[in-house]
Parts: C-alpha cells; structure tokens; sequence
C-alpha cells in the first residue's frame, strides 16, 4: 500500500508560492497548459470506461518508460478523498473541473510540484508547468520539452491545418493556455481595475479573480490569460500576454506610488487594520482573510513590516482555505469551526516570523 | 449591422443556429460576448454551448433580415454524425464540445465559422508532435504570411481591386508553393 501522497505533499511548502521569482512582489506565478488528445481514442466526454482506462494506462506507460520525472507521484482520483482531492485543487495542481470528475482519471505530478498532468480531464492529457515570478519563457521550456517527449511515445491526434485536436474548439490549434497570477491592491484602491479588466478584454485576453466567482475577487488576486489557440505560434501568444502582463505591472507601481504620495494615511490605516485583524482576531472568515492578507501582502511589498517575508504571506492564502485548514487540524471542520482555526493558524504563523 | 442586444456598437460576432429545420441567426459585439461570457466565472474562454444557445434563447426571434450579405452562403446545416464516435451536431450544440479527433473532418463546415470567431487565424502555425526538424521554422513563418496575404485578398475583393487581389493572390500561390518543396 502506498502512502497517501497528499499526505507527503502537505509537509512541504508550495514551490510556486515559497521561491523567488522575478516581478514576484506583483506576479505570482506563471503557468502555461497544454491540451493534448490520443488519435485512437474518443475525448473524454464521449469515451466509456475502458477506454478513459486505456488512456490513463498508456500514458502511465509512456511517464514511466520515458523517465518523464526523476520524482514524481502517480494518483488514481478515484482513490482519493474528497478532503485530499481539495488539497490538490487549492495548490492548483489540479481544476476545479477534475476535482468534481474524479471517476477514471488519474494525476501524475512531481515532487516538487512544477509539472503535472491531469488525465481524462476535458482532454486525454492537460499538463501543466508552472513556475513563481513573471517567468513565462523558462515554464515553457519545462513544458515543451515534456510534450516533445510524450508525442514520441503517444499518439497526439494532430491535424495539419487546426493543429492539436481538442474536446472544445476552443482550445485547438497549439491547446495552450498561459496565465500569470497577479496581485493588484494598488489598482483595486484606485478603483483603476476595472478600466484594466475592460483594456485586456479588448486586447483578447481574459481576466479572472482567483477567489470568488464572476467579477467579485477577494484577495486582489488576478488572473490574465490567453484566449485564442489557433493562428498564432506559441511564441506570439506568450509574448503577447508578457507585454499586456508588464504594462499591468507598471500601472499597479504607478498607482502604489499616487497612493503613497497622496494618500499616506489612508494607505497606512488600510494595511495596519489588516495586520491588526491577522494578528489579533480569534474567528475570521475565509473573506475577511483573503482580503486583510491582501493588504498586508501590500504592506510587506512597501517595507512597511521588516520581520515578515513575501513567502510566508503567499503561503498564508493557500493555508487558510478550507481544504487546507482541514488537513492541518486533522479533522473535518464545519465552517464555524474553520473561522477558529483560521484565525489560531495565521496568528501563530505572524507570531513566529516576529521571533525570527 | 449593428449588435442585436446593445443596438451600438457594430456586430463583429455571427451566430448560426438550425432547430428543426428552422435557422436563428444572432449578430452582437465582442463586448456584449464578453459581458456575456464573463457572467459565468467557472468558464475560462468562449464556451461554445454557452455561445450557441443561452445567447441566442435570450432573443427569441431575430428580425429576419433582407440585407445580411453573409446568409446567401449559409445553407442549412443537415444532421451529421460522426462515423467514427457516433456524435452528432446535437451532441455537439447541446456540450459545445467535440466527439473525438475524427468529429473535426466530419464537422468541418460547421466549426469553421465558430474557430473564426473564437481565435486570431484559422490555421495551426504552432509547433508540431515528434522531433523538430529544420525548415519547420520557415513553414510556420510562412503559414502566417499566408494567413496575413489572406485576409489581404478578401479586402481587396470587396473593394473591387482586382488588380491588386490579383498580385496577393500570386504572393500566396508562390508561399504555398515554398510551403510544400520544403516539407
């Protein structure tokens, strides 16, 4: 019997989160999937049983005869609970999508957490790479070369004109999708996001909170993406989405400067009062969380706190969230329960980096 | 043509839908799409389905118009099946998604105007499955100058400068031409 990897997983911090990267006070991470289908078999959506099974098995096969990874894990969904399967979701190494699927689909991903491919998702294959920082080039070279090597031993329905063949047309052609995870208090105190959201949308690019659904986001924590597939390289679409990424960046220093320069004490009340409920509550809601760590993440950006370090902020908005909170206490929690907790977690996570 | 929900903006998204025989049409903007799209925060990109009935159930009988040029072209689309999965075209309206990679020939005519509408070109000039081997570079540089030299033509057309739709047309007979010794 094999030891639950989640378990393994959550002993360790999230590479994504805990390294530096370049830009990383204002990107994130960056993140670029690809959708890939077997020729042979119907896509997932109109496949039965046993042929989302041989699926899964060909490209186990393929991983492990490849070497694809020095170290990495291989999960079957099915056998995993629904706390372990949110674990996963909150670390973003699997969708929201396949977190619900669960029945003949399986996760290889690595130790380290870059690299994973969900199998019988929406496509056969949706491997990610992802990587901390603004660093679009190097994820894609950690990903390109794991397709390049699948597609010696798997065969990838391709057509000559659309390209790679996907279950949505929506993703045929290159079946990439990169996005870049930002942080935009600055724009969202300056009531400028929307007017950026409207710009990107305009440019073929989506936005999307990471936190809440529709255009509500908690946590000022945005997505950017691409959106078409078809009749550009990878190259383009990836340059593209870059030089919208760097503009958006240089807009969030701007407005973080005005803010500094006019409104002083209206940003430092904003980011003390976060602190002041992250430090001292006893019950916090998951809301009130993700947007008091927000600010403080804005706070630690301007130098405002010496002690505490960006990482152990990023950490924070993943450790807060139920799935998370649940496996940290061992036990299931009902939400009352949760906002206890949540607070006990994040004042001894403060209250340890002012020991350091 | 003007958008069929905000009335101001131009309509630069053509939507075709055949129930029973009796063909819908909707014509809106890309921000009234958006709008549209970004309502439903779980889809990242253009939901198909989403496209192809919640839209259009909203208008429930378009002004059938005289004067849409793209109609003439449009026949009624017949009931496909794939021979291969077994998907048919209302599998397909009602998922928005594909039967597997053998549905993409089989519902050709019918996507095309859908991936038009949703990406930036409508051929693949990104990279390919296997090794790469040289020259493959070159061919994709080649499909986009094509593409470009495409969109070119059909301007030049409906401006009625055939002269000039005449040398793009050479331009991209010769490309292809490259195209093909090179592969």
């Amino acid at each position: 019997m094999q030891d639950n990897p989640v378990n393994k997983l959550f002993e360790k911090r999230v590479s994504w989160l805990a390294d530096s990267g370049p830009e990383d006070d204002i990107a994130i991470s960056s993140r670029i999937r690809l959708a890939r289908n077997l020729s042979n078999i119907p896509f997932p959506s109109n496949a039965i049983s046993e042929q989302l099974d041989s699926a899964t098995a060909s490209v186990l096969v393929a991983v492990e005869k490849l070497r694809l990874f020095r170290k990495f894990y291989e999960i079957d969904m099915s056998k995993l609970s629904p706390l372990d399967r949110q674990v996963l979701l909150e670390r973003r190494m699997i969708s929201r999508e396949f977190y619900s699927k669960k029945q003949n689909t399986a996760l290889v991903m690595t130790d380290d957490e870059i690299c994973a491919i969900m199998i019988n998702e929406e496509d056969h294959l949706r491997m990610q790479a992802i990587l901390s920082g603004l660093r679009l080039g190097e994820v894609w070279k950690i990903i390109d070369k794991m397709d390049d090597r699948l597609s010696t031993e798997l065969p990838f329905a391709f057509d000559e004109n659309l390209g790679y063949l996907t279950s949505c047309p929506t993703n045929v052609g290159t079946g990439i999708r990169a996005s870049v995870m930002l942080h935009l208090p600055g724009l969202v105190l300056c009531e400028q996001i929307n007017a950026v959201i409207q710009a990107v949308n305009k440019l073929g690019l989506a936005v999307r909170g990471i936190f809440g659904e529709g255009t509500e986001s908690l946590g000022n924590l945005f997505q950017i993406s691409n959106q078409s597939t078809l009749g550009e390289t990878e190259m383009q679409i990836m340059d593209r989405l870059e030089s919208v990424i760097r503009q958006i960046i240089n807009h969030e220093k701007n407005s973080r400067q005005k803010l500094l320069q006019n409104r002083r004490e209206f940003l430092m009340n904003h980011i003390g009062r976060a602190f002041g409920i992250l430090r001292h509550s006893y019950i916090v809601s998951s809301e009130e969380t993700l947007n008091s760590l927000s600010a403080l993440r804005l706070g630690v950006d301007m130098g405002m706190f010496s002690s505490l370090d960006i990482h152990t902020v990023n950490e924070l908005f993943v450790m807060v969230q139920p799935g998370h909170l649940q496996k940290f206490a061992g036990k299931e929690l009902d939400p009352s329960e949760r906002d206890i907790f949540r607070a006990t977690v994040i004042r001894e996570k403060l209250k340890a980096s002012e020991k350091k | 043509m003007l958008c069929e929900i905000c009335h101001k903006n131009e309509a630069t998204i053509h939507i075709q839908e055949i129930i029973n025989s009796q063909k819908k049409a909707l014509h809106i903007c890309q921000e009234c799409a958006s709008k549209k799209n970004s309502g439903n925060g779980m889809f990242n990109g253009l939901n198909l389905a989403d496209i192809l009935y919640n839209i259009s159930s909203n208008i429930s009988n378009p002004q059938p118009s005289t004067e849409q040029p793209q109609d003439k072209t449009v026949t009624p689309v017949p009931v496909i099946t794939c021979d291969k999965c077994g998907w048919t075209t209302a599998n397909f309206s009602e998922k928005g998604r594909i039967g597997c990679a053998n549905c993409y020939n089989v519902f050709r005519e019918i996507l095309s105007l859908a991936l038009k509408n949703m990406h930036k070109g409508t051929i693949h000039v990104g990279k390919r499955p296997g090794a790469r081997r040289p020259g493959d570079e070159e061919a994709g540089r080649n499909a986009i100058e094509i593409m470009k030299l495409q969109k070119q033509l059909e301007e030049h057309v409906l401006r009625e400068e055939y002269e000039k739709a005449a040398q793009v047309r050479d331009r991209i007979s010769s490309l292809k031409g490259k195209t093909k010794k090179g592969r």
